[in-house]
């Protein structure tokens, strides 16, 4: 091959002064700074809470902007003086009259002027690849960023050449050509913003706000010529999952080409280049002394530069052109009618859809998603999809199913959403077997955010009869608190799914008075696993109680149904209790009723006449089945006068899950708001430090490479008279140094996926059942390419709606087909992630829940008495657990490990006590485990343990005893047998325990507070005292039946406020300051029973106690001033008493 | 060699070349002098493609000078009379740069190079920095580059302007040298004498037209009628302005007192008829001379003389 002459010489030349080596040394130093810098601000475990992989990225893009910002400001510089030098320096004219054609100088001053900034760019791949050592950046990439620069080099570099053959001097023909970059990246960028901002002024100024703002997205054509935008774009879809392209098309009111909008950098890269061959003609045209324009002469070269013009002008209008003005695309905003209904349509393809249950649904709790697609067309196979919008940022996650509708056929197609942000905006759409959208319409979510009133379904044959349960729900104001206590909805048998997720919204079902014959075995079980999640079933009988219970008996249910008879009863209601429960005075008179008795093993009775079993319970799991022995299809006078009744038995006896979920249960979770908070996140983010790249050697690497590509081999050259072979050299050793940082690099890659899990197992009481692993995990990507992981069809995997308050949401509705950030892709005969547009070390969250292949549990048999805690703990699970904890009532415990089938002495173990001054259970919980969360130096799966326990002390917050330990690795369980990419976490065994709990030998039945009844709720919830409420506020305690209270118990220990330790000026979060004072039924007056601060003991309590066993108290709160008190509350004061001997438990 | 017909060129209203001829044989060794702006530069920049003609023709051996840019330059060495050279290149390199440009590459072009060097006396200077040369090497680095490509016509502007009297001496032996080889050589000066012990022919122009053409005698003949007679006379002298006036062959004439400059443009018998005639005429001459003016004195009274008459 032939060398342009001028280029030989040239780069002869350039390599001939030191300036050469020094600059590679320099340069390259300094990018070397940057990138270990970067990476040591990154991975310093102990500058960084949490290793963010990410950042690798961010310090790639950093060095390569800064590559492009050098290229932009030294090739004007080179190739402006390349020409005009020569001409300074009087050698041109002895070239141009050599055979050299002024094409020939042309484009060997522009080779040679811009070989430099190449070989710098060049001789920088081995910094840029330690980007290598985390990966997120593949080679293609960096090589678009190679094809990026050389042709940016070049456009820049014909622009500063035609300047250079223009202009007679250099510095004038730098300012010209910095002129021209000017032009071409600042004019172009500026135009959008003029035309944005134009449009905007048009459309309030002279349209007044009416029609539409002007389409100006054109303006975006001449952007391609642009080589900033270029990078920045490049930048964009390597790193950022947004489609920059589509919002400014957006922000602009309209679109660009699918085809420019898709292949932008392809397209930027041809127009930069065509403009390149431009302005090189240009600058061979003022070059050629034939041809150069001399003072009124017309020459050819005019033509050429006209031509060259008209061929730039037509460029553009080419662009512009088919972005003729059109109206701004946007989307209309449908909502669901009444029924929660929206239809969608196009063609022969319709669907109805249905959304939660009559458009309702509860807080952070999956929605139901139900369409039936009708196909009046072809056979078709297709998708159904619902976008929502991704709370984080402005993509959207999608959840779809697929489908086949043969002709004229229906199709039911039902999935669960999970909980979305109440503003999200919702895509319902019908998607070809390519993921195509077809037709789709958005909603205006708008759920209502219930969260504490009861959703009841109700399936029945004669929905009619069952109504009283809705009015009572409506009528009942003096429980919960709320205006509205429940919603009534009346269900379908399809409305039972066979996905347990879509009833997640429904508290309770009922079943009365129905054939459950018909619900399919798929129906049955997911109404099982509702229940085991907290559902509560509730089901009638009666005259046909063998066809409700039928089939739920054998899995479900065990026992036997009696025989029927006729019954008078009150539903053992006294008059008093009938009385407040319906708001006025009527008397419990006996009703006519048939009832079915019914033996269901392990039940317990929760309502029941002197003679009669009327209603019994048996917990399931997390949940409840109740079964009455009568049909809950009340004639109408029953229904008036005990209805409420019923409604009230279900209220008390909706499981212990639900009350915390719908936060009835706030006033036992008083600890959860104090220092603890959500960490689920926050551990699923936690990656592992023990594979980052080794700083120290990739340090040495660069240096040795930096040094030796620089001075050294200049210098060895030099001697034996050859520097020209280091054009060749350099290059050589810079690849040779990035194959080895390369491959070096791969321990450290991160080349696939990985997943960031953290399962839970709630152990049982007992049983050798496998157990349900709910697990929590993130995917993070590898890069900004889509991927997809396939796990098995059964899987019970959703998004997670993690951080859903800490974002705002947003939504650009009209977006194109595939731009979700992620989705789930239910199928037949698979499940799928699909990971479609996420940035590189993008974390995104899912839950699943499978079954592990551990059985067994933990049994603990401990006592307290008198303070004391005794006994033993035993690990009857089928593997060994390690890391065990045990906490009772502020005491934590570390266990350690416990191998299987061994118990553990609970007085042997180490204890961690309370803090003095505030409850600090982190605290605790770092010293029982050495090390802490925040600590980021410690162990990522010690972190990831403590993190596990303090999102199960926030959610479980209620157990003020219980169990934690960790199954080993490689014992574990069946979560991670779903995936094919490395997988980081534990799996955590809890358990909630009962301590039986005695002092002087009665029975301790727990706090004051959790048996708060009644109260004036705008001060207080049984609890905190309310601000309002500074004086006297009265609260009645109800206590379980047949348990009758003997002594009360006031000190440090029961006190959970700090009362007992504050002095002066000290803060506490929490303190009862005041007296708490009863009614003497004797002489009427207020008797003080306690006073804050003050150790007290009354072993008397029960000749306060009201008739019916409740006792009234009455509060006096003061407020001292120089106490810092954040919150007041009430004493917790420890409860003793005994039972009357047939013991049952009356819940609520 | 070269032909020129008609040559045309202005700068705006400046009109450079106005309708010029010339022809040059082949192997002569031309010197071309006029005055500063009087087209010389203009001409050989036109020749050697490096300007556009406005009107008229230029063959170089045969080839359309204004329109086969490439065959011309082929044809051409040229040497500018300002040029630079590169710094950091050593005179080598210098050369083989040149020679690469021609596609001469490797040790053909080394040793051509080292030829040309010998030629013009730098063998000893090869691997010396081009910008460490003196002005002297400096042109005549400059001469054995134009030669890489063996071009048929040299084409040398000024060469040797700025060169001290031993660098001047030292080119001109060059030049004999390569004419001697059988190059056809053009070479400008503004020094007419400068080229007379040199050039086989010499052209003058002025003003854009060729006044004179010839070899140098016939040029120095052509210069010497032109000198002025001095003619002194101690009588009679309005008599003597009367009689000269009459003759035709006076072009001019300039009366100090009793001295008389007449240009006249007569051969040694014209003079002395008109001797002659004074004579007759009773005015008694006391000095009747020609004289015999150098070569640069006869030049500018050439070059200027119309604006005398004027």
């Amino acid at each position: 091959m032939k060398i342009n002459p001028v280029y030989g010489k040239e780069v002869k030349l350039r390599v001939r002064s030191l300036k050469f080596a020094l600059t590679i040394l320099f340069f390259n130093l300094g990018l070397v700074a940057i990138a270990l810098f970067g990476f040591e601000m990154i991975f310093n475990v102990n500058m960084n809470n949490r290793i963010d992989y990410s950042g690798a990225v961010m310090v790639y893009f950093v060095i390569i902007c800064l590559e492009a910002a050098m290229v932009a400001f030294l090739v004007p510089v080179f190739t402006a003086g390349s020409i005009a030098g020569e001409r300074e320096k009087q050698t041109l004219e002895i070239l141009l009259t050599t055979v050299l054609k002024p094409r020939q100088i042309v484009t060997g001053k522009l080779m040679s002027s811009i070989s430099m900034v190449i070989l710098l760019v060049f001789s920088s791949l081995p910094v840029v690849s330690i980007v290598f050592t985390i990966g997120g950046i593949s080679m293609a990439d960096l090589m678009q960023f190679v094809v990026f620069i050389i042709v940016m080099s070049l456009f820049i570099g014909s622009m500063g050449v035609c300047a250079s053959s223009m202009v007679k001097k250099a510095i004038p023909a730098t300012v010209l050509s910095f002129a021209l970059v000017g032009i071409v990246c600042g004019v172009t960028a500026i135009a959008v913003l003029v035309a944005n901002e134009g449009a905007n002024i048009y459309y309030y100024t002279v349209q007044n706000s009416n029609g539409t703002v002007p389409d100006v997205s054109w303006i975006m054509y001449p952007l391609l010529i642009n080589p900033a935008f270029t990078i920045f774009h490049m930048v964009s879809r390597q790193y950022m999952s947004d489609d920059l392209l589509y919002y400014m098309a957006n922000a602009l009111n309209g679109e660009i080409l699918p085809f420019v909008k898709d292949y932008w950098f392809i397209c930027s890269i041809a127009a930069q280049l065509v403009l390149t061959l431009l302005f090189l003609k240009l600058a061979t045209v003022f070059l050629d002394p034939l041809r150069r324009k001399e003072k009124a002469r017309k020459t050819k070269g005019r033509k050429s530069r006209k031509a060259a013009a008209a061929v730039l002008v037509l460029l553009l209008i080419a662009g512009i052109a088919p972005a003729a003005p059109k109206t701004a695309a946007s989307v209309k905003l449908n909502a669901l009618d009444k029924e929660g209904r929206i239809s969608i349509k196009k063609g022969d393809i319709s669907a109805n859809v249905r959304l939660g249950y009559k458009g309702r649904t509860k807080y952070n709790r999956n929605i139901r998603a139900d369409a039936v697609i009708e196909n009046k067309g072809s056979d078709f196979t297709g998708k159904f999809r619902i976008e929502y919008t991704r709370t984080e940022a402005e993509g959207s996650v999608a959840i779809q199913k697929n489908f086949a509708a043969a002709s004229g056929e229906s199709k039911n197609v039902q999935f669960a959403l999970p909980g979305v942000d109440p503003e999200a905006i919702i895509r319902i759409a019908i998607c070809d077997e390519n993921n195509k959208v077809i037709c789709s319409e958005y909603i205006n979510s708008s759920f209502n955010d219930d969260q504490s009133i009861l959703y009841i379904g109700t399936l029945s044959d004669s929905q009619d009869r069952l109504k009283y349960i809705s009015s009572g729900l409506a009528a009942d104001k003096n429980s919960f608190g709320a205006s509205d206590e429940g919603l009534v909805f009346e269900l379908e048998s399809n409305d039972i799914t066979e996905d347990a997720r879509m009833l997640d919204s429904l508290d309770v079902i009922i079943i009365d008075n129905f054939d459950t014959g018909k619900l399919s075995k798929g129906q049955i079980n997911a109404v099982k696993k509702w229940i085991g999640n907290g559902g509560t079933l509730f089901l009638g009988s009666g005259a046909n109680a063998s066809k409700v219970l039928d089939a739920f008996s054998g899995t479900l249910l065990k026992g036997t149904i009696g025989s029927t008879k006729s019954i008078n009863t009150n539903f053992g209601i006294t008059r008093a209790e009938l009385t407040r429960l319906l708001g006025e005075n009527r008397a419990n008179k006996r009703i006519p009723l048939d009832i079915t008795q019914i033996n269901i093993k392990g039940s317990k009775q929760v309502l029941s006449d002197r003679q009669n079993n009327l209603i019994s319970s048996l917990d399931y799991e997390n949940g409840n089945v109740m079964t009455a022995e009568f049909s809950l299809a009340l004639d109408s006078a029953a229904a008036e006068l005990y209805g409420p009744v019923i409604v009230d038995v279900i209220k008390k006896n909706i499981s212990e899950k639900r009350k915390t979920d719908m936060g009835l249960n706030s006033v036992k979770s008083w600890q959860s708001y104090s220092n603890v908070y959500m960490y689920e996140n926050d551990v699923l983010n936690l990656n592992s430090t023990d594979s980052l790249p080794n700083l120290k050697l990739y340090a040495v690497l660069l240096l040795i490479y930096v040094f030796l590509a620089g001075p050294v081999i200049y210098v060895i050259m030099k001697k034996k008279d050859k520097r020209s072979l280091l054009w060749g050299i350099v290059p050589v050793f810079s690849i040779v140094f990035s194959v080895t940082i390369y491959l070096i690099g791969t321990s450290t890659r991160i080349q696939k996926p990985f997943v960031n899990y953290v399962s839970t197992v709630e152990l049982p009481e007992k049983g050798n059942n496998h157990h349900n692993i709910n697990t929590s995990f993130t995917i993070t990507s590898s890069s900004s390419k889509s991927y997809e992981a396939v796990l098995p069809e059964d899987s019970d995997v959703m998004p997670s709606t993690l951080n859903r308050y800490y974002y705002s949401a947003y939504y650009s509705p009209n977006r194109e087909i595939d731009e979700y950030d992620y989705g789930i892709e239910y199928s037949a005969d698979s499940t799928k992630l699909h990971m479609n547009n996420l940035t590189a070390f993008e974390s995104v969250p899912f839950k699943m829940s499978n079954k592990s292949k551990n059985t067994g549990t933990v049994q603990t048999d401990l006592q307290m008495n008198n303070n004391k805690i005794s006994g033993f703990i035993t690990n009857n699970m089928s593997c060994d657990l390690e890391t065990c904890l045990f906490y009772c009532k502020g005491t934590l415990y570390y266990i350690g490990d416990i191998p299987a089938g061994k118990s553990v002495d609970i007085l042997k173990q180490k204890s961690f006590k309370e803090m003095k001054y505030s409850y600090d259970f982190e605290y605790q919980l770092s010293s029982a485990l050495g090390g802490s969360y925040y600590d980021s130096t410690a162990d990522v799966s010690l972190r990831r343990k403590i993190g596990m326990i303090n999102t199960f002390v926030t959610g479980s917050s209620y157990a003020d005893t219980w169990f934690y330990g960790f199954i080993p690795k490689d014992k574990e369980t069946a979560f991670t047998d779903n995936f094919t990419f490395d997988e980081y976490g534990e799996t955590g065994v809890y358990k909630v325990v009962q301590v039986p709990e005695k002092i002087n030998g009665y029975d301790v039945i727990g706090s004051l507070e959790d048996y708060a009844a009644e109260y004036d709720s705008n001060l207080t919830n049984g609890l905190y005292v309310y601000d309002k409420a500074t004086r006297g506020i009265e609260i009645t305690y109800r206590f379980p039946k047949g348990f009758t209270l003997k002594k009360i118990i006031y000190n440090r220990e029961t006190a959970g406020g700090n009362e007992f330790t504050l002095k002066n000026n000290e803060y506490s979060e929490n303190a009862f300051l005041g007296a708490a004072k009863v009614k003497d039924k004797k002489t009427g007056k207020y008797v003080q029973i306690l006073k804050s601060a003050k150790k007290t003991e009354i072993n008397n309590i029960e000749q306060y106690l009201e008739d019916d066993g409740s006792l009234k108290v009455y509060y006096e709160i003061s407020n001292i001033q120089n106490l810092d008190v954040d919150s007041y509350m009430l004493p917790r004061v420890k409860l003793a008493g005994a039972y009357k001997k047939t013991r049952e438990r009356h819940g609520y | 060699m070269v032909k020129i017909e008609n040559l045309y060129k202005h700068y705006g209203k400046f009109v450079a070349l106005n309708h010029l001829n010339l022809s040059i044989e082949k192997g002569e060794l031309f010197g071309f002098v006029g005055p500063n702006g009087a087209g010389k530069t203009t001409t050989m920049r036109i020749i050697s493609g490096l300007l556009k003609a406005d009107g008229g023709s230029v063959y170089v051996a045969d080839v359309d000078a204004l329109k086969d840019n490439q065959s011309l330059k082929r044809k051409i060495g040229y040497m500018p009379d300002f040029f630079g050279v590169y710094d950091n290149l050593k005179a080598i390199e210098y050369m083989e740069f040149y020679a690469s440009i021609y596609g001469i590459t490797g040790d053909k072009a080394k040793s051509m190079c080292l030829e040309l060097m010998d030629l013009v006396n730098l063998s000893d200077k090869a691997d010396f920095y081009v910008d460490g040369l003196s002005r002297g090497m400096k042109q005549r680095l400059c001469l054995a580059r134009s030669l890489v490509h063996n071009p048929e016509l040299l084409i040398l502007d000024e060469p040797a302007s700025g060169l001290d009297p031993r660098a001047r001496f030292e080119m001109k032996g060059i030049l004999k040298n390569l004419h001697d080889m059988g190059k056809t050589i053009i070479i400008s000066s503004h020094i007419l004498s400068e080229l007379a012990e040199m050039c086989t022919t010499i052209g003058i122009i002025d003003k854009g037209s060729m006044v004179s053409k010839g070899t140098v005698d016939e040029i120095m003949q052509k210069l010497n009628t032109s000198n002025p007679l001095k003619i002194h006379v101690i009588n009679n002298a309005e008599t003597a302005v009367r009689i000269i006036k009459e003759n035709p062959l006076v072009e001019n004439l300039s009366i100090d007192g009793a001295d008389i400059t007449v240009s006249f443009n007569g051969n040694e018998k014209e003079e002395a008829g008109l001797l002659l005639s004074l004579v007759s005429n009773d005015v008694m001459v006391s000095s009747y001379v020609r004289e015999t003016g150098n070569l640069e004195e006869v030049f500018m009274m050439v070059t200027a003389k119309k604006e005398v008459l004027d």
